[in-house]
This record gives C-alpha cells, sequence and structure tokens, in this order.
C-alpha cells in the first residue's frame, strides 16, 4: 500500500484509539462510519490530524463539501487516501 | 452390594427445560449454576391484565417463572409431520417428541422388537394452550357476543357478528379443522411417540399432580421387571402458563412474592411456576450391558405411597414422605442409616415453608443425623417447578451427577432452612466433585397435591464401562420413524433447540469474570471457550480486576485474551469492558446525562418498560423543525424516554451521585431529581404550537468556543449558545448571517452543520419569549432535589430555594450551555462514570473533553441498539468499574443457555433443520384498531337496527350532539385564547346508561400486531420467492407495501375525524422494512397537525410517517394530463408475463396490473385493478412505474418505495374489479433514486387519484444479481474463475443493497448468526456464505440435482471448515476470502467437490464496480 495509506491508518488509529487495532484491521474499504464507528466529534478531530500533517493542501471540509450526509457516512479509508493522493499530486 | 435383575439402566436422555434445548445444555447450566427464571410474556398471559399487587383469583402478584421462550421449537419435517400440522398440534406433544427422539438418539439404539418397547408419560389435566386456544374460540367468542347485545341493546345483528369475526380472526387459523381438534387429544403426549417411532407396548400418560414423572418411571421399572417390555421411554411434559394455573397457586398464596425460588434457605418464601419436558430411555441393567449402552445411571429402587387420610388435600404429610423413601430404599435392599448410604439428595424443594420443612423432616427422619454430609439441592432453584415434569428434571440431573462424579449446585440459598441444622444434609452452594469416601449414589423425591409420593434411588454403574458413548448419536430415531425421511436429514432428529428465530427477544447473555489481578485474570481466559460461554449469566467470582463481555463469542474472547495480556483498560469497544481495577467505589461516582435537542431523534424504547415494571411512555415521535413545529412533541419525547431510562437505571440499582443535563436535558434534569411533584400534569396540558419561539438558526461547529467566537468576531447578532467540548460549540443567529459564519469555517477548514431546530434558547433573542415560561413556572410548586442537580449555566449545584431555582430555569434558557466547563467540574469533583440517559452525543462531548484521563462514558437508547441491549451494556460497563447493578432485571424472558447460542462453542452438534415455533400461550385477544368503536346509531359504523323513531334513542341522539357542540366550542375558545386545552375524553363505548361526550380526541395511539396471521393478505407481498411448502415465512420476507400502509395511516386518521373522508396524503416517508413475519408490533399514532383541522400526522412508530388530509368532502377532479410520453412504443413486457416470470414478486391478490400498454423514454401507461387487498390498487401503480425502471435500464434497475410527496384522491376506493387507467411520469433519475408522478383514470375518464413525487430507491443490480432476482433456484451470484472455482465480488456497495443480498441467501438460523457479527465482519461472512451455497448449487446442478435455492442450504462453519446441511448430500468446499489490502471489491471464491485445482489468484479478473 502506499506511504499516504500508511500514514491515514496512523491517524485513523490515533482518533479511534489504538484499541481498535486489536480488534480489527483497517483496509481501503473500511468506512468511516460504518465500520469505524466514527462520530461527529472524532471527525473533527481527524479534520485537525489531517490538516496538521498535510498542511492546507487537504481539506476534509472541502473532499466532503460535494457530498450528502449518506454520501459522507459512507466515505472509506481508500477514498480518503485517493483524495489526499491527488491534492498531493495537483501541487 | 446386591444388585437385583431389576436394576434398570438409564440409557439415553432427552429434555426441554427454561434455558436449555437439550440435555446436555441442561446439565451444563446446572453444573454452572445457571438461573433460568424470567418474566412472564403477554404471549402466556398480559402482565397488563393479570398483574397486580391486589392479587387474588384472576391477578397475581408476581410475573417471574420459568419460561421455555424461543426454546418451545419444533422441526417437523425429520417426523414426517406436515409443517401445517403444527400449530393444530397441543404442543406438549410435540415437545415430548422432541425431546424422546433426542434420548433415542442419545441412547443410540433400541431393541429390534418394537413389539416390546413402551412409552409412559406423566401429564396433568391443565388447561394447555391448545386446548386453551380452542375453548377461547368455541365458547369465549359467543359469551363476548351475548355480554355485548345484553348491555348495549342498539347493536345490530351485523355490529355483532363483526365484532365476533374480529374476535375469532385474532386466532389461530388452524384450529379450526377436525383434524386439529383432533391433535389436542391429552393422552397423545404418550401415544404421539408410539405412533411416530412405531412402537407396540403400552403407551399412555399419567396423571399424580407434581409426582407423574416418577410415578411414570415406576411403571416402566415394572413393565421391564415383569418382562412385558425390553425398553421403556418415560418422562413428564408440563407447557402451562394458564392463568388458571396461576391463580390456583396464587389463591394458595404458595407463589414467591419476592419473585425468587429459594428451596432449602431460611428466607424461601414460596415457589415459582415452570415448564418443560424430559425424557429417558430405560432397559433392564443386563441388557443395556450386554448391549454395551452408555449408562448413565442404574435405578436401584422406587417407592411409592399416598398420605392416606392426612391432615389436607393440598399440604404434604411427614408420614406419607417417609413411606415412600423407606419403600425404595427396602426395594433395592440397602440401609438408609448406614454412613455410606448415598452421597446427594436431589430434593422436591418447592420452597414453600411448610413443604420444605416436611421434606426436610421426612428425611431426617429415615437417613438420621450421623454419618458424613450428604449434598443436597434441587434444580428447582434453576428452573422454578415444572409440575408433572418437575420429577424427570430431577432425575436427569442426578443421573449426570451420578454419571460424572459431580455434586450439582442448588441456588439461593444463603442462610440454609433450620431443619437441615443437625442433619447429616448440607446444601451444595457450587459444583464440586462427589465425596470419594461416599458411593455415587443418590435420590430423587417428587410428592404431588392430593398426598402422592415418589422417590427413586439412582448409582453409578458399577461395571466396567463401555464408556464409549455413541460419538455421534445421529441414526437411531429414524429407523424409528414410520416415514421416509432422507438420510441426510438424519442429523436434524437430535437438533435441539437452540438460537432459531432471530428477533425472538431472548436476552443476550453476559460473560463476567473477576480476579485479583490482569495475569489472573489472563490464566482465567485461558480456559477452553466454551467452558468460559458456559460462565456466561453465572455469578462472577470477585476480585477488582473484571471482565465483561456481552454476547460472548469466540471472537470476542479471542479479543479478551488480548486485552487481558495487555492489561490496560478496555472500555466498550466489541462490546467488551476490562479493568485492572475499576474507577468506581460505589454509585455515587455516576452521573446522569440527560440529553436535550437531537438532529436526528430517533429513540429505542421497546421492552424496557415492561422489564422493569414502568408506564411505557407514548411518544409523538416528531422531530422539531422550523418555526417551532414539533418543538413541544420533541421536547415531551425527550423528557419522557429519558425519564424511562432513568427508572430503568434505578432498577437496576444505579443510584447517581449527580445529575445534569445538556440543554433541554437540564430540565429532564430537574424532573428525574423530583423538583417538579405536578410535572406530570403540567406536561399533559402541553400542546403541540404552544411555545412560540424566535427566527434564528443554529450552525454547529467542529471548532472550540473561543474559535468559533473569533470567527464570529464582527458579525453582530451571532451568538456562542453551546460549549459542548474541545471540538464542538454552537452558534445561533439570523440565517443570512449564520450563512456567512458557514461559508468562513468552510475557508478556514472547519466542519460546520446547520441544525434543522430552530427555537432561539440559550440566546438572548429568546428573552422576550419567556414572560410566558415565567407564569407557568411560577405556577408550578417546586422542591428540593433528591439527587445533586448540576448546571451547565451556573456551572454550580442547582440552588434550593424555589425562587432562585425558577430564576435559573429563565436563565438557563438565554444564557449559552457551558457543558464542557460541567464535564470539567464533575469529573473533578470525583464523578468517573457518565452514563447518558435517553438519545444523543454527550458521551461524545464528555470523551472529547476529558480526553487522556481516566473516566468511563456509557450510553443508554442509541438507535442501533433496543433498550434492553443498550441497558445491559450499561449494567456490563458499571460492573466492570466495580458496581453491583442486577442483571436480573435485564431479561426479557427466558434467557437460552448461553453456550448453545454460539455454534463455536458446540461445534459437534448437528444443526437444526427448520424449527417451528410453538405457541404456547393464548393469547388475549384485543379488538382495539381492529373493530372501529361501536354505538348504537354510530354514524361511522354499520347502522343499528334500533330504529331511529326509538324515541329512548332520539333523546341519546340529542344528548350527544349538544355535549359535542359543548365540547368543541370549549375547545376551540381555550385554543384561540392560547390556553392549553384540556385533555381529551378517551373514546368510550357508548351506551344509553352512560352517554360519552363525543368529542373526538386529538390525538390517539394503539399498538398494533403486523403479521400474517392479522395481515394474511401479505403472504401475497413476499419479496423473496422461496420452494414451494418452504415452512419458514420469515424466509420469504413479506413485508407490508407502502401502500398498506398509507391504509393504515388513514384508519387512524379517520379515528381523529369520523364522519370525514381522506382526500390524501403528504410526506410520507417509509422508514425501514415493516416486515409480518416475524410479527412486529408498534405503536400507530395519529395527531392533528399543529393547529389544523384538516391535517393529520400519523406514525407507524419506526417505520412511516406521513400527513393524512382529511375533509368533509372530495375535491373536484382535474382535467386528466394527456401529454404524450416521448418515444412511445409498445411494451416489450405483458402483464401476464410480469408475474409469471417473476418481474414482479407479488402474488395474485397484490397482481393489479391487467395491461402495460405504452413504453416511453419518460414514463410508462397501463391498466390496473382494483383488488380487494388493502393497498393492492396504489401498490400496483406503484408496479408499473418500478416496470418502467427494469425495462428502461440495464443497472441497479431494482427499486422499492421509500416515500411518496403527496396523494390525492378525487373520489371514493373504487370498487374491486374495477380497471383504472395508469400514467407514470419520471420526473427525476439518479444513481441513487428514481422520481416519478401518477395518475389514475376511471372507466369515465375522469382522474380519481393523483400521485406526486412517487420516490423509489434504486438497489446496486447487475448482471448476475438480475439473474439470481428471477430464478434465484438456478442461478447464481458467483460466476466462473477457471480450476473449479467460482467467485463473488461484492457489486453492492451500500448497506440497503447488501441487506437485500443478505436476506436472499441466508435462511433464519443463519441470519441470526449474522446478526451477531459486527458490520466489517458480516461483508465478509456474507461473501463466504455466498460463496459457498454458489459453489454447492453448482455442484449440485452439475451432479442432476434439480433447482435449489440458497435458502435451503445451511451453511456453518468450524475452524474455517465449511459445512453444508440441507436435504442433499453436499460435497466438501473449499473458500478463499479477499486479503484484507485486496484493491478493489473484497471477493469470495468457492470451489466444492474434490476435483478443483488450486485458487488461481492473478487469473482473476477483477469484476468490481469500484
Amino acid at each position: 500500500m502506499s506511504a499516504v495509506f500508511d500514514e491515514v491508518v496512523k491517524i485513523v488509529t490515533e482518533v479511534v484509539g489504538e484499541d481498535f487495532l486489536l480488534d480489527e484491521q483497517i483496509t481501503p474499504e473500511t468506512s468511516f462510519n460504518e465500520d469505524l464507528g466514527l462520530e461527529s466529534i472524532e471527525f473533527v478531530e481527524l479534520s485537525e490530524k489531517l490538516q496538521e500533517f498535510y498542511g492546507e493542501r487537504v481539506s476534509l471540509v472541502e473532499f466532503i463539501a460535494g457530498k450528502d450526509l449518506d454520501g459522507m457516512m459512507a466515505i472509506t479509508v481508500g477514498e480518503l487516501v485517493t483524495y489526499i493522493e491527488s491534492q498531493l499530486a495537483s501541487v | 452390594m446386591a444388585e437385583s435383575t431389576a436394576d434398570v439402566a438409564i440409557v439415553g436422555m432427552g429434555a426441554v427445560f427454561p434455558g436449555a434445548g437439550d440435555a446436555p445444555s441442561f446439565w451444563r447450566n446446572i453444573r454452572s449454576g445457571h438461573d433460568a427464571i424470567g418474566e412472564v410474556s403477554p404471549d402466556r398471559w398480559d402482565p397488563a391484565v393479570y398483574c397486580s399487587p391486589e392479587a387474588g383469583a384472576d391477578r397475581f402478584y408476581t410475573t417471574r417463572g420459568g419460561f421455555l421462550g424461543d426454546l418451545a421449537s419444533f422441526d417437523p419435517a425429520p417426523f414426517g409431520i406436515m409443517p401445517n400440522a403444527v400449530e393444530g398440534t397441543e404442543p406438549d406433544q410435540l415437545l415430548m417428541l422432541r425431546s424422546a427422539a433426542e434420548a433415542l438418539a442419545d441412547a443410540g439404539d433400541l431393541p429390534a422388537d418394537r413389539e416390546r418397547v413402551g412409552v409412559i408419560i406423566g401429564r396433568g389435566g391443565y388447561l394447555t394452550p391448545g386446548v386453551s386456544r380452542l375453548d377461547t374460540q368455541v365458547r369465549t367468542a359467543h359469551q363476548l357476543t351475548s355480554a355485548l347485545t345484553d348491555i348495549v341493546p342498539g347493536l345490530s345483528v351485523s355490529q355483532v357478528t363483526a365484532v365476533r369475526e374480529a374476535f375469532a380472526a385474532q386466532l389461530s387459523s388452524g384450529s379450526g379443522s377436525d383434524d386439529t381438534a383432533i391433535g389436542l387429544v391429552p393422552n397423545f403426549a404418550a401415544s404421539r411417540l408410539a405412533n411416530r417411532f412405531d412402537l407396540r407396548g403400552p403407551a399412555y400418560t399419567v396423571d399424580a399432580a407434581c409426582a407423574s414423572s416418577l410415578i411414570a418411571v415406576d411403571h416402566a421399572v415394572r413393565e421391564l421387571a415383569t418382562g412385558r417390555c425390553d425398553a421403556v421411554l418415560a418422562g413428564g411434559v408440563h407447557t402451562c402458563h394458564h392463568p388458571t394455573l396461576w391463580s390456583v397457586f396464587t389463591r394458595l398464596k404458595a407463589l414467591s412474592p419476592a419473585g425468587v425460588i429459594r428451596p432449602l434457605s431460611a428466607g424461601a418464601d414460596g415457589t415459582l411456576l415452570s415448564e418443560g419436558t424430559g425424557a429417558v430411555l430405560l432397559k433392564r441393567l443386563d441388557d443395556a450391558r450386554a448391549a454395551g449402552d452408555r449408562i448413565y445411571a442404574v435405578i436401584r429402587g422406587v417407592g411409592i405411597s399416598s398420605d392416606g387420610r392426612g391432615a389436607s388435600m393440598m399440604s404434604p404429610a411427614l408420614e406419607g414422605q417417609e413411606l415412600a423413601i423407606r419403600r425404595a430404599w427396602a426395594s433395592a435392599g440397602l440401609d438408609p442409616l448406614a454412613p455410606d448410604a448415598l452421597g446427594l439428595v436431589e430434593a422436591h424443594g418447592t420452597a414453600t415453608r411448610v413443604g420444605d420443612r416436611t421434606e426436610l423432616t421426612a428425611l431426617g427422619q429415615v437417613f438420621g443425623d450421623s454419618g458424613p454430609s450428604i449434598g443436597i439441592g434441587t434444580v428447582k432453584s434453576m428452573i422454578g417447578h415444572a409440575m408433572p415434569a418437575a420429577g424427570i428434571a430431577g432425575l436427569i440431573k442426578t443421573a449426570y451427577a451420578v454419571h460424572e462424579g459431580v455434586l450439582p449446585p442448588t441456588l439461593h440459598v444463603g442462610e440454609p432452612n433450620p431443619a437441615l441444622a443437625g442433619s447429616r444434609f448440607a446444601p451444595v452452594t457450587s459444583a464440586r466433585e462427589w465425596d470419594a469416601s461416599l458411593p455415587r449414589r443418590a435420590t430423587v423425591s417428587a410428592f404431588g397435591f392430593g398426598g402422592i409420593n415418589a422417590h427413586v434411588i439412582l448409582e453409578a454403574d458399577a461395571s466396567p464401562s463401555p464408556s464409549a458413548a455413541p460419538a455421534t448419536p445421529a441414526t437411531p430415531a429414524l429407523k424409528f420413524a414410520k416415514t421416509a425421511v432422507p438420510a441426510t436429514e438424519t442429523a436434524n432428529i437430535a437438533a435441539g433447540g437452540d438460537a432459531i428465530t432471530p428477533g425472538g427477544g431472548s436476552a443476550e447473555p453476559v460473560l463476567r469474570l473477576a480476579a485479583d489481578s490482569p495475569a489472573e485474570m489472563a490464566a482465567l481466559l485461558d480456559a477452553p471457550d466454551d467452558e468460559l460461554l458456559a460462565r456466561a449469566g453465572t455469578e462472577p467470582g470477585d476480585g477488582p480486576c473484571r471482565l465483561a463481555i456481552v454476547g460472548p463469542d469466540t471472537r470476542k474472547l479471542k479479543l479478551s485474551r488480548k486485552v487481558a495480556r495487555r492489561g490496560t483498560p478496555w472500555r466498550g469497544r466489541s462490546d467488551l469492558w476490562f479493568t485492572p481495577s475499576g474507577l468506581l467505589q460505589d454509585s455515587s461516582q455516576v452521573a446522569f446525562l440527560f440529553p436535550g435537542f437531537e438532529p436526528e431523534f430517533a429513540p429505542r424504547i421497546e421492552g424496557v418498560a415492561s422489564a422493569f415494571g414502568l408506564e411505557e411512555p407514548a411518544l409523538h415521535r416528531a422531530t422539531a423543525g422550523t418555526e417551532g413545529d414539533g418543538v413541544v412533541e420533541q421536547g415531551l419525547d425527550v423528557i419522557a424516554v429519558s425519564r424511562l431510562y432513568a427508572g430503568a437505571l434505578a432498577g437496576m440499582g444505579i443510584t447517581p451521585g449527580a445529575l445534569a443535563g445538556h440543554s433541554l436535558g437540564e430540565w429532564t434534569a430537574m424532573v428525574a431529581a423530583g423538583i417538579y411533584p405536578d410535572i406530570d400534569d403540567f406536561m399533559a396540558t402541553l400542546r403541540p404550537g404552544m411555545v412560540e419561539v424566535p427566527d434564528v438558526v443554529y450552525l454547529a461547529l467542529g471548532a472550540s468556543a473561543s474559535r468559533a467566537a473569533e470567527l464570529a468576531d464582527d458579525l453582530d447578532g451571532v451568538v456562542l449558545t453551546h460549549d459542548n467540548c474541545p471540538r464542538q460549540s454552537v452558534v445561533c443567529g439570523p440565517s443570512s448571517l449564520i450563512e456567512e459564519a458557514a461559508e468562513r469555517c468552510r475557508e478556514a477548514g472547519i466542519l460546520a452543520q446547520v441544525l434543522p431546530f430552530r427555537t432561539g434558547f440559550h440566546s438572548p433573542v429568546f428573552a422576550p419569549f419567556t414572560p410566558p415560561i415565567r407564569e407557568s413556572l411560577q405556577a408550578l410548586e417546586v422542591q428540593p432535589p433528591r439527587v445533586p442537580i448540576w448546571s451547565a449555566t451556573s456551572l454550580a449545584e442547582f440552588p434550593r430555594d424555589p425562587d432562585d431555582m425558577r430564576d435559573l430555569v429563565l436563565r438557563h434558557l438565554v444564557e449559552p450551555v457551558r457543558f464542557r466547563q460541567l464535564t470539567e467540574m464533575l469529573h473533578g469533583s470525583g464523578i468517573r462514570a457518565f452514563v447518558q440517559v435517553g438519545p444523543g452525543s454527550l458521551t461524545g462531548f464528555a470523551d472529547d473533553t476529558l480526553s487522556g484521563q481516566d473516566f468511563l462514558t456509557v450510553s443508554t437508547a442509541t438507535p442501533k441498539k433496543d433498550g434492553l441491549a443498550q441497558l445491559r451494556r450499561a449494567a456490563a460497563a458499571l460492573w466492570a468499574e466495580g458496581l453491583s447493578p442486577r442483571f436480573d432485571r435485564l431479561k426479557a424472558g427466558a434467557a437460552p443457555a448461553a453456550p448453545a447460542a454460539s455454534s463455536a462453542a458446540a461445534p459437534s452438534r448437528p444443526v437444526s433443520g427448520k424449527p417451528v415455533r410453538l405457541r404456547l400461550g393464548d393469547p388475549f385477544v384485543r379488538l382495539e384498531g381492529v373493530v372501529p368503536p361501536l354505538a348504537p346509531g354510530d354514524g361511522g359504523g354499520p347502522v343499528p337496527a334500533v330504529p331511529s323513531s326509538d324515541p329512548l334513542y332520539a333523546e341519546l341522539n340529542a344528548l350527544l350532539a349538544e355535549t359535542s357542540s359543548a365540547a368543541s366550542d370549549v375547545v376551540s375558545a381555550l385554543r384561540s385564547s392560547g390556553a392549553p386545552a384540556p385533555a381529551p375524553a378517551p373514546p368510550a363505548l357508548a351506551s344509553p346508561s352512560a352517554p360519552a361526550p363525543a368529542a373526538p380526541p386529538r390525538a390517539v395511539g394503539a399498538e398494533r400486531e403486523f403479521s400474517l396471521r392479522t395481515m394474511p393478505d401479505i403472504a401475497d407481498h413476499c419479496i423473496f420467492p422461496q420452494p414451494d411448502g418452504w415452512p419458514d415465512d420469515t424466509d420469504r420476507f413479506p413485508v407490508v407495501p407502502a401502500t398498506t400502509l398509507l391504509e393504515i395511516m388513514g384508519d387512524a386518521a379517520l379515528e381523529l375525524a369520523p364522519g370525514k373522508v381522506v382526500t390524501g396524503f403528504e410526506q410520507v416517508r417509509a422508514l425501514r422494512w415493516l416486515a409480518v413475519a416475524p410479527a412486529t408490533r408498534t405503536v400507530v399514532r395519529a395527531a392533528w397537525a399543529p393547529g389544523s383541522s384538516d391535517r393529520v400526522r400519523v406514525a407507524i412508530e419506526g417505520y412511516a410517517t406521513g400527513y393524512v388530509r382529511v375533509a368533509d368532502s372530495y375535491p373536484a377532479a382535474p382535467a386528466p394530463d394527456t401529454r404524450p410520453l416521448s418515444a412511445p412504443r409498445p411494451a416489450p413486457v405483458n402483464s401476464r408475463q410480469l408475474y409469471d416470470d417473476v418481474w414482479m414478486f407479488h402474488g395474485p391478490k397484490f397482481a393489479g396490473v391487467s395491461d402495460i400498454a405504452i413504453l416511453g423514454d419518460d414514463g410508462i401507461t397501463g391498466t390496473v385493478l382494483a383488488l380487494p387487498a388493502r393497498g393492492a390498487l396504489l401498490d400496483s401503480a406503484g408496479q408499473l412505474i418500478g416496470h418502467w425502471m427494469q425495462v428502461s435500464r440495464t443497472v441497479d434497475q431494482t427499486v422499492l418505495p421509500t416515500g411518496i410527496g403527496a396523494v390525492r384522491f378525487f373520489g371514493p376506493q373504487p370498487p374491486a374489479g374495477q380497471a383504472l387507467g395508469c400514467t407514470a411520469r419520471i420526473t427525476e433519475l439518479t444513481d441513487t433514486e428514481m422520481t416519478g408522478d401518477i395518475e389514475l383514470t376511471g372507466p369515465d375518464g375522469r382522474v380519481w387519484c393523483r400521485i406526486d413525487g412517487w420516490t423509489t430507491r434504486r438497489f446496486a443490480t447487475d448482471d448476475a444479481i438480475w439473474a439470481v432476482k428471477f430464478h434465484p433456484e438456478t442461478n447464481t451470484l458467483s460466476l466462473p474463475a477457471g480450476e473449479g472455482w467460482h467467485v463473488v465480488h461484492e457489486n453492492w456497495p451500500d448497506t440497503a443493497s447488501r441487506d437485500l443480498m443478505m436476506r436472499r441467501y441466508l435462511n433464519a438460523a443463519e441470519r441470526a448468526d449474522y446478526d451477531r457479527l459486527n458490520p466489517l465482519q458480516q461483508r465478509r461472512w456474507l461473501l463466504g456464505r455466498i460463496a459457498v451455497k454458489d459453489a454447492t448449487r453448482r455442484y449440485l446442478w452439475e451432479h442432476g440435482t434439480g433447482p435449489v435455492y440458497p435458502c435451503e442450504l445451511t451453511v456453518t462453519e468450524t475452524d474455517g471448515n465449511f459445512q453444508i446441511h440441507g436435504p442433499f448430500r453436499a460435497p466438501p468446499v473449499t473458500v478463499t476470502l479477499s486479503p484484507p489490502d485486496h484493491p478493489g471489491r473484497p471477493y469470495a471464491a468457492a470451489a466444492a467437490g474434490d476435483s478443483h485445482g488450486a485458487f488461481d489468484v492473478d487469473a482473476l479478473q477483477l469484476k468490481g464496480r469500484s
């Protein structure tokens, strides 16, 4: 897997707690809402940590801006990785 | 030791008792001390009707007892019994058959000569379920109508007939035929065994009250001793929780008022009623040894006596019991006074004071008081008193005990009965090995009403045991079944009653373990899985290091081992809690947090009120929206749900040290603390629309309060209203400014969301709206709180002075909620556990605020789990941290045998086929909502027979009209003055002697059962076809069509608006499937929309909501829409093909499309027939528009309705048989939805109905899914992938589509397994099952088997090996799942048979859509 995937897994683990890894494995198909059970506050934390690491280029807010609630709920780790990779490539 | 030739061996055993579906589970439960006592469920007798502290002949003071619950199931196929014969058969016969089959299978073999095999079963003459239902049907129905006619003289014949028919319709359909009536003959409990197993010795039942089972054993021993029989099935059966039996025991005051059966205890205060069945196969000892049978125990002696002229027929007599015991020991040639006479006594032990005292005295007199200590106990302490079956329960327990050399525990002794002092007997409080100095000899007693006493002596077999118990108890019983059954079904014969249908409401087990340290815990967890699983539901040991698992299974145990080895706290993920040393010393360190308004409010409360004896709140289920719409309704719901859960937590023994609330929740905290004694009266006066609010918008920011203030600094009018936690705050202001704030958030990369409600609470803009509230508050009496409340406004404890309290409530309305600071304060004050009471997101706020510190958050009422499941998790969490919540209160019914629930625990157990749940009750018939309320001359009902010229009647009518108009004047006057309307009187059965006020209510609500019994038409609306005769209706997934829900909504609305007509529906939303098998019960609630007189909001709670338009008459019809469709062409499929070729799944009652005329790019036209089934006409119109999708798109062309914008009727429902023209026009088509409008015109060309915004969801559909939809029995989702492999990709990206695939492929037993997994596991698990089933089906097809539906195969897995069960010779199957890092969609591949090659992952063409 890509370096971005590894980094995202690391950040996601910080947000949901390393407990999660004892129980489940995070894959590109892992969805934030259904699989990780991410709540809104944790989404905020994820957003902060992504910006902290990648800077202004990566904005979760922008990423989800075009999505309705169902769309947001269905986002997977893989989709986020793809978005980040495209943002990094475009600079 | 003298052995007489009359010694008899127990060589096989079978049982179904509360908590255990077979004999091994029963013994496992006994050994582990499992308490199987539960609460009565309303299908047995309804506590709402019968339970009352004012107990008497028809009211009982306890609801507790032993109940079979979901274990009462029977798989008819292996016995050659037609599934439809099950319904009309007395259930105890079938349970007896099941237990007998288990005993035969367990024994492994029978003497070949069936002429010499007998059946003797103990059974009482009670009002058993089948007989009771017949009585209700043939007698009570007439009694009801006769009483109705007597007291309401104005009723017409047709009205009365309607009531009787409605009453009869609520009863079983099966009990009517002559055939099934025969199934109720009482001695069939024995005869049916002889019939099914072809046994020709004597077969009969005996009744000796509670001694029946042991008397049956006595008969059996004699049959063997005389040589008339070579083998006898002996046993007992009792399945009667009829109120008449409870009445007898209530009047005898024999039931435990405490609801705990404590035999042998000084604190025993009565017995608890139970049920069950058990069977043993008996042979002469010599024969059994010669045959090499496994011998559980030898019956050495039996003694029987009667009390003669004892003191009372109903009380036990010392002399009579003593005589029976002495006779048994004499017949065995043994001396009861010998020091080594015996090691264990299984007492009758009913736990009534006089019963226990008499029994212990009799034992003392026979066995004396010197010698080694003898263990004593009774299985009644675990399952209650199973009456005629009690003796066989004790016998099976004792046979296992001598066989395994274990003294099993007895429960709830505490301080022993004083009669035990100085005796040789000591209660066994925990399982231990047999005292090596004593023989493995034990006794079983059973004493019956009327003075019949029985005593049996059992002993372990002394001969060299062939110990070789039949390894797989699979073959035998079938040899005796008359009807030929395919050999592969043999395994089913011994199937226990473990986990059958999901949703049965049986409680999940909770495994709790305590130890002194994590290392010790890790050691405890080294035990084998099945041992650990067997401990679920038992009392844990003691120690600070605690582990709790809700719904334990192999996976969670594996996780728990990792967690314990790691040694740091684990709080809640995967329903597991672990702590090296608890956070809590006592519950004063617990705070209850009450949530306020939530954007998504979908509380789950099912089961909570009944489990805790609380009143079920009537919820409005409205959500607060704009302009104050729904604010009052949702507010009342928020408070009601939180109060319910606070009551439940109190019932579990959790008394918090602090209460706090978020926003509105602060009021709930005040109410829960008892500040307002009159609060219920006050809330009853609140009406929708009564609270006026300003028009401002809230914006929730994913940022701190200070960051929010920074952003909005220069936006005058935007104020901070909530500081929830470091990562969430809320601001409010006029919508234009909030838009600006949201834009700034977007630019700054801050997540922000506009909230759906607009109350203006907690901001200064609300100030002008407070005076009326101040007035209300002044009028409300206040008292000091019972528990300290902490305010998020003042950040201090609530004041105790009434005026200060009222001031604070008003400040709270206009000042920000400072929840973050409040959380920190609570933690600072020593609070370590934060329990969110009601649905909300407060645990998330606390988690964020306290991040990095030591604390526990736990939630109740999240929408993901039902109420009791939530509370069970809260209890597990709080127990792990050191508290002692009452787990016993969390049982909805009889708890199942914990270990049997997990297939991993008992891998060798054969899988059950298609067990049918037996109905063990005669449910109370309720006609509410089924028959319209009756009144003579009721305009809505049938015309009464009394002529309106009757002077009395005319007077009554005039009186009613006057009352009605006066009442409506009062109501409208009150409404216009802004004062609350008085609570409406409930609709009453009007009668001349008591005229009821005629003002219709403002709101109504009633629970309804949605089942195939109440809605038989839905059998023609099943989404998944199954083979003909398939016995499990749940596998067909019969669901109520959205259009039928409309009819139900319309009915509810007309209750509020009698005499009006339904002219349409608006904003209808179908929330989830309303399935009728298994039955669904939910509340249908109707209330006038705020301020409206023609719009009623109706909720079918949890399933659908919408508004119903009512009026005096129908509006004029508009001109028909004659616009042509674009690119019109003849429809490719005709209406016959539509159903014959399964384009539509609908059966005849819903198959109303009679012609499909023209297909266009933007719509379709055709003809639909008005069919009598409710909702069928509009459903047919929906089918037509759905068919447009089917033939117009090639992907995701499966659509099912989710909502309707508006329906308008321009005339009454057309008569059945009338044909209507139907034009459907597609208005919007996206990737996920299709929306259209429909117009229906009558034969005269006039528009009858218009539907706008018919909205359907598109479900994932590709070529394979499409083919399987048409012919699941000959198509697979998996495709060949070379070398004999078949691969299925997860081509259904969304949960809803996955749910359909799941239901298409899994049968009821498999769905139960699926439901136990978390979503991530479910996806892989399902893929694997699909691949296995597809590979197997393709193999079967290649080997000549005809069509096979996915549900016909049951797949189980043990350690990665899949087993396939079904009426076929299944091949071995190999499975490969895609690795977790596989790019693209996950897949599963399977190969069946032995001749496939290796799976070549590189050759796999990724067919996923990603």
